[in-house]
């Protein structure tokens, strides 16, 4: 299996080959990634959101 | 009750911090990626037998040692926190085994989207595979005990000790996994002798892996700032709760 | 915590905190003696309900009677092992076992100690009766069986207490032990399936399975009782 693969490299795709499946496995974990920081970004917004109320809460009773 | 204090005061820093030089990071996380995806897709040479598919390693790969080196951070802060019991080495515990399940999840996602057109199956029960697939139930088993475990002190003590044993669990895994099957091509990486990638591959390579490291750099930051901010969270509510009563 | 049980004075004190712990448990589990029966019959159950659901015939054991056998034991397992520390809830006793001054290692010890004489005793009546309900070869080596059995319900007890005590303080306690047993367990269990198929076909050469399951066990059981104070501390 080792010397299988990337030994010698040729310029030129084979003829029935697309790029379709390279596309979709980038475009996958580009997307997954995006996710991610969106998820993160919400969570963040609610955590503010939460963290004022409670530090309002603090000051008030100080 | 002093050194209490120190982190009452160090987690209302930190959560006062704002993305500051976060920005950097992410622009030059994005200028890698453009990188990235113009020598994966176009400069580096098509493959012999894989062909074309073979450019989805460029992704594939770099996706799983991201998530290893994440993990291993994950380990280290572990252990921090086992013998300092500091906040920040916890949060730096929640930031990495978060961020590595997401670069894992990368890595298994794109494999059988390369396996399909190449093995012709989606999906096998090879080595490597499995090995993948059981991090990946490891750290959302420990993602599932911090979320399930009560907030306070509690909770960064049991993910710590959880964290240690998959660590120490993994090289066990490993060997098992190993004599159980093999399929997956051998590595390339520190393989054999004939086992090797041509430079301009080498390069599409780098690009790919550099380009999620400054994201795994970005992630982590700001997850690390969203833990500690949790934590400082939980101290109000604690104190509320202790002034209520 | 009774404490009449019979251990020397002369003892290091963690032995004696060992012994007692893993009496106390024994006593406590064959006293109330239901939950032992309903377990032995959950597991009983697994066994029948698997010899529908794959139809059992001696074709079926030679290529996937260990397996079989140790999901059955798996399931079982978890029960006994969620009621490790479930056991100390009322009357406070798991909060009187942490302020304790006891050794933390030797109670987690004897707990894992009394698991695993639960767990094996359970797994030695229903090994009969997989036996015959699955038909298994004549030429089976049952000694080996039975010794890859100890070796692996002591890696499902040693990790399984110590995880009970985590998943004792969460939502959901009885969900999260397996979710974080199983993943753990994985290598351990593909040792002791693949060793079991091997020596209930009457074969041999399962030597390096068996060294990783040891392995498994020692590393383990060392991290546990390393850990057991982070476990078992007041918080």
């Amino acid at each position: 299996m080792a010397a299988m693969w990337n030994t010698a490299p040729q310029s030129g795709a084979k003829g029935e080959e697309t790029m379709i499946s390279v596309v979709a496995a980038f475009t996958v974990a580009w997307l997954a990634l995006g996710v991610y920081v969106l998820t993160l970004a919400a969570r963040q917004r609610g955590l503010e959101r939460e963290l004022k109320a409670v530090e309002a809460e603090a000051a008030e009773e100080k | 009750m002093e050194q209490k204090k120190t982190a009452e005061n160090l987690s209302a820093r930190a959560a006062k911090t704002g993305p500051g030089k976060v920005a950097w990071w992410i622009g030059a996380g994005m200028i890698l990626m453009a990188w990235a995806l113009a020598e994966a897709w176009l400069i580096a040479p098509t493959e012999r037998t894989m062909g074309i598919y073979q450019r989805i390693f460029y992704v594939h790969v770099p996706g799983a040692f991201t998530g290893f080196l994440a993990f291993f951070i994950n380990f280290i802060a572990s252990v921090i926190y086992l013998f300092r019991r500091s906040p920040r080495a916890d949060a730096w515990a929640v930031a990495s085994a978060e961020v590595g399940l997401a670069f894992l999840s990368i890595n298994l996602i794109t494999g059988p989207i390369w396996a399909k057109p190449v093995w012709g199956i989606w999906w096998t029960w090879d080595a490597r595979l499995t090995l993948t697939l059981v991090l990946w139930v490891m750290y959302a088993s420990y993602l599932l005990l911090r979320h399930l475990t009560p907030a306070g002190e509690l909770q960064p003590r049991l993910a710590a000790a959880l964290a240690v044993f998959f660590f120490f669990d993994t090289p066990i895994d490993y060997m098992a996994i190993r004599w159980w099957r093999t399929q997956h091509p051998q590595p390339v990486i520190l393989g054999g002798p004939n086992a090797g990638m041509a430079p301009a591959m080498w390069v599409a390579f780098w690009a790919g892996w550099a380009a999620f490291l400054v994201w795994m750099v970005v992630l982590m930051r700001l997850r690390y700032r969203q833990a500690r901010q949790r934590q400082r969270l939980d101290e109000l509510r604690r104190a509320a709760a202790l002034r209520a009563s | 915590m009774s404490a009449e049980t019979a251990t020397p004075e002369r003892l290091p004190a963690s032995a004696r905190v060992f012994a007692r712990v893993l009496a106390r448990d024994l006593r406590l589990e064959l006293r109330g003696r239901e939950a032992l029966n309903a377990m032995l019959f959950y597991a009983l159950l697994i066994i029948v309900i698997f010899s529908f659901a794959f139809e059992a015939q001696s074709e079926l054991t030679i290529h996937a009677g260990g397996g079989l056998l140790w999901v059955a034991f798996l399931f079982a397992g978890l029960v006994a092992l969620d009621r490790a520390f479930l056991r100390e809830i009322p009357e406070a006793c798991l909060t009187g076992l942490r302020l304790s001054p006891a050794a933390r290692p030797a109670v987690l010890g004897g707990k894992m100690v009394s698991s695993f004489l639960l767990m094996t005793g359970i797994e030695l009546l229903l090994l009969p009766l997989f036996a015959i309900f699955f038909n298994v070869p004549p030429g089976a080596r049952w000694g080996a069986v039975i010794g890859v059995l100890l070796a692996g319900t002591w890696a499902l007890a040693s990790t399984g207490t110590f995880f009970s005590a985590m998943s004792v303080h969460t939502r959901y306690r009885a969900l999260l032990l397996p979710l974080l047993l199983l993943p753990l367990a994985i290598p351990a269990v593909i040792a002791m399936v693949q060793s079991t198929q091997i020596f209930l076909n009457g074969g041999s050469g399962a030597g390096y399975w068996i060294e990783l399951l040891l392995g498994f066990d020692v590393i383990f059981t060392c991290l546990g009782l390393l850990l057991a104070d982070v476990v078992l501390e007041v918080g």
